[in-house]
Parts: structure tokens; C-alpha cells; sequence
């Protein structure tokens, strides 16, 4: 006896009427004892019902020729757009663009001024620092361990550089 | 008989209340004795603890947990973080000695106990005592200390009631942000603690890392020995006086002055030395004593609160270090003559 993944593909043949007796038996047989081709094919026979009831309409004249001329056309190869075709489409007014540059060239600036890259201290720096920090080990109230961390960050610096 | 039992009861009752006091009500001092209580606590207690701590930069973090033992004159930091690879600080009277396991070696620096600081603190800064708040279940003080003439926020420390020892502290930063935080996790009072702690382990190199520790430089006498005019700054930021001369060698063997500055809780070094320091242009740093006369350059630090600013005179650079505004930094260095 045939699968399900056998049968369901004549289902729509079977609902047409379009299958030979022999095929048409074993997928009665089928359909017998299988729920899942029987609502497989309950949603066809749904489906031909439905585009049965809609009202056949006529072609447009001279549909025919219209396709005939779109076929026999000489086909041309498609154009490239440029990048800069891509990026500023002609469409746009140029105004657009001179705005669109104008707010980059801003932002540009603005991100090299205001958030200037933070330095890395160096071996210079680090000697300074920790020159700094050692001396301040017993100053009033002065938080040792947290001190302790930062000269102890400044030597294992150091030792990467 | 019936004195003498209402006598007894009285110098019970009035026993009762004093121990009492001792350990949780709140104490009747202000909180500026407070704070100096605070400040003094450490050095009379004997305790092994855990502590947290965690500094804070505009670029990073780093935090560790520090196993701490302490008794009098003597104090061990062992930092747990892998990140800094079993550094151990121990500080034994004036001496600050830093171990590097890796390396096996001992820097020993000196730190003087200044007592007059703590007393330019109290005319700089202000302290209130904010709330009671418990660490580690102990009853604490939360005093806040904040600068006298701008109001800002300096610090703020959990001291515990009953011995004063700081349980908690916060320092804020110039800006106003929290720049470190280290608190106690679990504290053992009067563990058996052994010398060897306190001690150079045996083998390791010693590394000096000041020249004649000891010796009182004034302007004069570091002139002659950096071989170049020492210049001092003629205007000091609000509430700083001048702490000292110091001699320091960088690592390429210049000798530079160090000028140091303090208001009671926060310093300022300027350093001045040679510009043609042949250890000049390794690594990327400031850039200083690029040629050309007269320029300067300030930085945030990267590592940890405060500025860097590098000024250049002549043949000689400025490097100006303290957690003060640029506008400052700049201040203080237009004004060394």
C-alpha cells in the first residue's frame, strides 16, 4: 500500500477526476483508513469550490499580440547603476545632499573634539604616577587598599609595555 | 545593709550603661572627632579581615578582594585578583614596601606621617555625620566630608561605633564621581599574627625607590642636584600649602625635583626636569619636550582620578599631577616662575 507522501500529490488529479481507475481505486483505499489525506483532500475539494463559484471573465483583445511583441522584443542587457548612483539617487535635490555632507562633516568634528581618545600612560607617565600615588600612602584618611590596586595597576602596566 | 545595697545597684546600673555606650549608643563626640578618631583607629587595632575594593577612571576599573592583617605599627595587603598577580603591599612604620611574587622583588618606598594634615583637612573640608547605617552587621556612622569653599563631595566613611576603625569608604573625584570604593567584608579581632608578615621574605631583591628617604631638600640644595633652577608655582589652588622638596630619579637615571602640594585630603605633584631625558620617546605618552618652547598639554588619566598636565619652559618640563579641574592645573602651571 502506498504512503501518504505518495498519495497527497495525485489528491488534486483525484479531485479533478483525472486519474486513471486503477490509480483512482488505491487512493480511494487509501483514503479509507488515512484522516490526514482525508482532510488533505477535503481542503482541495474547499479550494475547487471556491475558484469554481468565481465568474469566468474575458481576455483583453489583443492580449495575445501584446505578449507575442514582448517575447520577439531583441532583449537588452541590464544597466549597472554607479555607487554613487546608488548612494545619491537623482531624485534627490542636490540641496539634500549638501545637507545630508554638511551634518557627516559635524558629527566628524564634534566626535574628535568633544570625546578626545583617553590616554594610555606610558613608562614616562607611569613613574610620575606612581611616584605620586607613593607618596600619598599616608595621607589623611587616604584609602590605602584602593591605592594599593592603582600602584599595583601602574607596575603590571608597566611590565605589558 | 540598705545603702549599702542601693550603692551597689547604682555603680551596677551606671556600669551597665557605660559598656553599653562603649559598644552601640551613639557617641557624644562631634563628628570632626569623630573623623580624627577614625583617622587614628587603624594604627592600635590588631585584626585579620577581608575587605573589597574597587577603583574607578574614565577609562577603567579594576576592583580585588584583599585579605588584610593589621596590628600596631604593621599592616599587610595581599590583593587577590588574578589581575594583580599576587601583589602584596606591606606598610611597617614610614616604610611602604610592594612585593611583586612574579619577580620576586621588594620596592621600598617611605611615606612620613605628617601630623599636621589632618588638621589642614578639618580647616578645608567639612564633616557631618549623615545617618547610622551597619557593616558587616556592626552599628556604623556614615560621616561626610565635603570641601569647605565649594561644597563638593570629598568622601564618605561608615566608622564603626565601637572601635572607630573605617568600615566603609568612598572618595569622589574632582567631577563629583565615585572614584574608589573599598569596604570590610568579615573582620577576626586579635588574631595571633606573625612578624614574618611584616617582613621582606628571605632572597627576595630590595628595590629603593627614593634616594636619601631621610634627607630635608630645600630649593637650594635640589637646584644644585638637579643642575637647573627649581621653580615653585607664586599661586596655589584654594586650601593648598607647599608639603615638600623631594629628589627623584625616572628610570632613565634624570634627576627631577618634586614639588608637593596638599590641602589635607587631596595632593598635587609637579615635577620639573630636564626635557632631554634619554629615556624621552620610548612608548607613546604626552609628548612633552617635543621641541617646541612654551607648549603644554593636559590629560585625564587613564589609570586613576585626576590630571596629568605637561608644560614645557626651555630646556625644562613641568608635569603637573593632582585630581584638580584643568582649568586648575593650568592655573597653578602659568604661575611657576
Amino acid at each position: 500500500m502506498k504512503s501518504c507522501k505518495d498519495i497527497q500529490p495525485q489528491l488534486a488529479d483525484f479531485v479533478v477526476g483525472a486519474l486513471q481507475e486503477e490509480a483512482r481505486a488505491e487512493i480511494e483505499r487509501h483514503l479509507h483508513e488515512c484522516a490526514a489525506c482525508q482532510r488533505e483532500l477535503s481542503a482541495l475539494q474547499r479550494a475547487g469550490a471556491t475558484l469554481g463559484a468565481l465568474e469566468m471573465e474575458e481576455a483583453p483583445a489583443g492580449l495575445w499580440q501584446s505578449i507575442r511583441r514582448e517575447i520577439e522584443a531583441p532583449k537588452q542587457e541590464p544597466v549597472r547603476a554607479a555607487w554613487w548612483e546608488v548612494l545619491f539617487p537623482a531624485r534627490w535635490p542636490r540641496l539634500a545632499y549638501a545637507g545630508v555632507t554638511a551634518m557627516a562633516v559635524l558629527a566628524a568634528a564634534l566626535i574628535l573634539t568633544v570625546s578626545r581618545p583617553l590616554p594610555t600612560e606610558d613608562d614616562e607617565t607611569q613613574d610620575f604616577l606612581l611616584r605620586h600615588g607613593m607618596l600619598a600612602w599616608n595621607d589623611p584618611l587616604s584609602d590605602k587598599a584602593a591605592l594599593g590596586v592603582i600602584l599595583g595597576r601602574s607596575e603590571n602596566e608597566q611590565g605589558l609595555q | 545593709m540598705t545603702r549599702a545595697i542601693f550603692f551597689i545597684s547604682m555603680m551596677a546600673t551606671v556600669l551597665t550603661a557605660f559598656a553599653a555606650g562603649d559598644s552601640a549608643a551613639p557617641t557624644a563626640a562631634s563628628p570632626a572627632e569623630r573623623l580624627r578618631a577614625a583617622q587614628g583607629a587603624e594604627e592600635r587595632l590588631t585584626l585579620r579581615a577581608t575587605l573589597n575594593t574597587a577603583t574607578f577612571s574614565r577609562q577603567s576599573s579594576a576592583s580585588s578582594q584583599v585579605v588584610v592583617s593589621r596590628k600596631p605599627g604593621c599592616c599587610r595587603w595581599e590583593y587577590q585578583s588574578p589581575a594583580l598577580k599576587g601583589l602584596v603591599m606591606i606598610e611597617k612604620g614610614d616604610a611602604v614596601i610592594r612585593l611583586d611574587p612574579e619577580q620576586k622583588t621588594a620596592s621600598v618606598g617611605c611615606s612620613r606621617r605628617e601630623t599636621g594634615t589632618f588638621d589642614l583637612l578639618l580647616k578645608n573640608y567639612t564633616v557631618t555625620v549623615e545617618r547610622t547605617e551597619p557593616i558587616i552587621s556592626r552599628p556604623a556612622d556614615v560621616l561626610v566630608v565635603k570641601h569647605r569653599e565649594s561644597g563638593r563631595l570629598a568622601k564618605k566613611l561608615w566608622v564603626d561605633r565601637a572601635t572607630s576603625l573605617i568600615l566603609r569608604t568612598e572618595y569622589y573625584d574632582c567631577d563629583g564621581k565615585l572614584a574608589s570604593l573599598t569596604f570590610y567584608t568579615d573582620i577576626e579581632w586579635n588574631p595571633a599574627l606573625a612578624d614574618s608578615l611584616f617582613e621582606v621574605p628571605d632572597g627576595w631583591k630590595k628595590i629603593a625607590l627614593e634616594d636619601d628617604a631621610n634627607r630635608h631638600w630645600n630649593r637650594e640644595s635640589l637646584s644644585k642636584e638637579v643642575a637647573f633652577a627649581v621653580r615653585e608655582p607664586a599661586q596655589l589652588p584654594a586650601g593648598f600649602v607647599f608639603d615638600g622638596f623631594h629628589l627623584y630619579h625616572c628610570r632613565c637615571g634624570v634627576a627631577s625635583a618634586h614639588l608637593r602640594y596638599v590641602d589635607g585630603l587631596n595632593s598635587v605633584s609637579v615635577f620639573e626636569r630636564y626635557t632631554q631625558c634619554p629615556g624621552r620617546g620610548r612608548g607613546r605618552g604626552f609628548g612633552w619636550g617635543k621641541g617646541r618652547g612654551g607648549g603644554r598639554n593636559c590629560q585625564l588619566l587613564a589609570s586613576q582620578p585626576g590630571r596629568m598636565f605637561v608644560r614645557q619652559v626651555g630646556d625644562v618640563s613641568y608635569i603637573l599631577i593632582g585630581d584638580l579641574p584643568e582649568a586648575e592645573l593650568a592655573k597653578l602651571a602659568d604661575s611657576i616662575k
